[in-house]
Order: structure tokens, then sequence, then C-alpha cells
């Protein structure tokens, strides 16, 4: 694991939260122990540098990009942030079926050419992740960017870009080996995320090489990937 | 201001039984109250968040457009848009509901379909069949395993200190004991459809 970029003292922050985290964990966080047989759970070093990151936040602003979560609110709730939760994935589905049922009954005409994944990623957009910017201080992304379409990706990366506040921070999961299932995250702990099998994948998922989660996130000053046994890389990603 | 978490995975809310709702309502009192009627009596293994029996029910296949207040618990398992405000009491939206309205109430259970901002007094519940597009906000807010939610969370000591806030610039109305004060002030004519779905 190591640092990319460090343009900055967060770079330099980060990087001390991460030898304070794989060191002795800073007294301000809490790490409450659980069972850990299940394969279900999983120890996430990027979730404790997200934590760290974020953990001297007075009144929070925290987006998360996953299927609603009751131990993911109550865990930030507690802590004192404010949470939204906006189901991406979820959005562009329901986004895409209203596009292709529009099409569908719309009158045939030469005049009207079915819009470009590039006219639809872009249309999404007009409606989706309409936050202020700089209204966040964390986003978590979880593992969408392996399931949305191509047209969106860099576009999404942009937008979270300029909704994050400068100092704020960014956790996302990418699958190193073509997932089978879809699932859902939920943060158990400081440093436990329980992943939660959904069933067989709609859609076959995309995986990312280092190097093109580096581009994607490009605009971010900082960026740590780190790599489990299971195959799962953590993105932390510092505006 | 990093607290201690609680040892343990934390246990979602008992989901409640979807089945105790799908009983459609009675012919009778529809046709009777074609808006609001009663309620039947719930269950008594969906007390979790079956309505009440004295709560007034907007039924399947009634479609209802304006403003709701009122001091009795309401059930909406029909169509509803407009505003709601409840006060004191409770308002559940059945698996077959679907509300695009703010909502205003002392218990907020969703089970089925809502498009609007919530806030409740004492806690909001969103069901596992529950879909809400909207701000939630209350001192407690449970959200089962499978619910679909799209919208800001404001739950604990913020949301109850508005509340108390709230409370002290207008006191609550006392709570009725009686269930025929729900009131439809409509914009628009009452339109009161019989199910066909």
């Amino acid at each position: 694991m190591s640092w990319m970029g460090g343009k900055s003292r967060l770079g330099s922050a980060a990087a001390s939260a991460a030898s304070k985290t794989h060191g002795a964990a800073p007294s301000v966080i809490s790490v409450s122990k659980i069972s850990h047989n299940s394969q279900n759970f999983r120890l996430s070093n990027g979730l404790k540098d997200f934590l760290w990151l974020i953990s001297d936040v007075e009144n929070g602003r925290l987006l998360d990009l996953g299927q609603v979560s009751q131990a993911t609110l109550n865990f930030f709730i507690e802590r004192g942030f404010r949470v939204t939760t906006d189901d991406m994935l979820r959005s562009w589905r329901e986004f895409r079926s209203a596009e292709e049922e529009k099409e569908r009954n719309a009158p045939p005409s030469d005049f009207n050419d079915p819009l470009s994944p590039e006219e639809i990623a872009q249309h999404f957009l007009q409606h989706s992740l309409q936050y202020s910017d700089d209204e966040f201080n964390a986003v978590l992304v979880w593992d969408i960017f392996d399931r949305l379409d191509a047209e969106l990706l860099s576009r999404i990366a942009n937008r979270l870009y300029e909704i994050v506040r400068p100092g704020g921070a960014v956790l996302a999961l990418f699958h190193s080996k073509t997932p089978e299932r879809s699932y859902r995250y939920r943060i158990v702990d400081n440093e436990t995320i329980e992943i939660v099998s959904l069933g067989p994948a709609a859609a076959q998922g995309r995986i990312f090489q280092n190097r093109e989660i580096l581009n994607l996130f490009g605009r971010f000053r900082s960026t740590k990937t780190f790599v489990g046994r299971d195959q799962l890389r953590e993105g932390l990603f510092i505006k | 201001m990093w607290r201690k978490q609680p040892e343990g995975k934390p246990s979602p809310a008992t989901p409640a039984k979807p089945a105790a709702w799908d009983s459609p309502p009675a012919a009778k009192s529809v046709e009777t109250s074609p808006a609001l009627s009663q309620a039947p009596a719930a269950p008594s293994s969906s007390a979790y968040s079956a309505p009440s029996p004295e709560a007034a029910m907007l039924t399947r296949g009634i479609r209802i457009r304006g403003e709701l207040t009122g001091k009795a618990d309401l059930f909406i398992d029909g169509d509803m848009e407009g505003s709601i405000r409840l006060g004191d009491s409770r308002l559940t939206v059945g698996p077959s509901g679907h509300v695009k309205a703010d909502i205003e109430a002392r218990e907020i259970h969703i089970r089925g379909n809502v498009q609007g901002n919530l806030r409740g007094r004492e806690r909001i519940i969103l069901g596992n069949t529950g879909v809400v597009n909207g701000d939630l906000e209350a001192p407690r807010i449970a959200i089962e395993e499978g619910a679909q939610f799209r919208g800001r969370v404001e739950m604990g000591p913020a949301a109850d200190a508005r509340e108390r806030q709230n409370k002290r610039a207008a006191p609550a109305t006392a709570p009725s004991d009686t269930s025929s004060n729900v009131v439809a002030t409509t914009s628009v004519p009452i339109e009161a459809q019989r199910g066909s779905r």
C-alpha cells in the first residue's frame, strides 16, 4: 500500500493516519471487536483510514451511494453526521428502464434517432447527484463503479469531486475478479464491513486495473488503494 | 465526539408481515364512506406496524388529492397526493399505498411507496416493502432490510431538539380517542374509484 499523490497537507495527514491506524489505533476511534468468523465480515483498512480522516469533523455530512442500511446510518448518525442516501445503481436502472419504455412508446419517425449512451448518461446526471458543491465531508461509493455503464464513470467521478469538500474523503470498493453476485455493504464497526450477497449479478461487472482507478479519480489530491486477500480492492480518495 | 460503538452486529427491526396488509378492505365500509373508513381489526401477529383498529382507512382503489389533517390514526393503502399532517397520530402507508405528499405525524410507518419528506415526532419505520424518495426526520428511524430509500436522514438528538423547540412554540393538540376526526381538505374534488388493480 502506498499513497499516490500526497500533494497536500492532507496527503501527509493521511499518511500519518495510515501509520497510526496500522500501529496503535488513534484514541478517538474506539474499536469494538466482533466475531469475524463469517466470510461476510471483512476487516477493512480503507474504512479505518476513511473514518480516521473524518473523525474530527463536527456536524459532518455523509453521502452513501449504496443501498440504505440501518447499521451504516446509525453508525454515522451516532457520530454526529447527517447522512444522505442515494442508491445510485437503483436510480440508474430505473432511469434506463424509463428511457427504454419511452423509446418503445415513441411514434416511429425518421427524425427520432435513439439517444446515444453518452447522451443517456448526460441526461441521467442532469437529475442525479444534484447536490451543492462542497456539500459532503465523506462519500461511501461501495462497488457501484464496477456496475455502472462505462459512459457514466468519469462523469460520476468528476461530480463526486465537486460535491466533496476540500479535505473530504471518498471510499470505494473495486472487485479484482469478476463478481458473480451482487452485494450490499454495511458498516459493522470502525474496521469491519459486512458484505451481504443479494443473489446472482444482473449484469457482468467491470474489473478495474489499479491504473484505471487512479486515472478515474485523478482530480483528487491523494489516492490510496488496498487489496485484501479476498481480491477486493479498496480505494480511498481525498480532495 | 467519536463514541464507542456498542459491541456486536446491530439488529434490524423486527420485520412485519406484509401479508397482514394484503387482505382487501370490506366493500361495505368503502360504499358507506368512500374516502375514509374504519380499518379492520389488525391481526395480532403484525402488531409491529399494523394500524390500530380505530384507525381511519383510505383503502386500495381510493384516490384522494388535497390536504389531510386530523387527530386520528390513519392507514393509507390507496393513492394520495397533497400533504398529510396528523399531529399526535400515527400514519401507516400499506404495501399498496402510493403517496405523493409531505407527511407530518407522531409515528410514520411506510410499507408502500412514498414520494415526499417525512417528519415523525417520535419515529419513522421504513418496512421491507417500503420505498421512499424524500427526506426523513425523526428522533428514531428504523429501516428494515429490503427497504428502498433515497434522501437525507436526520435522526437522534438533532431531530429531538427541533421537535422540543416546535412543541414549545406551538403546544401540541391533545390526542383524541375518537377515530372519526381525520379531515380531508381537498383543493380538488375527492375522487373515489373502486379498485380494479
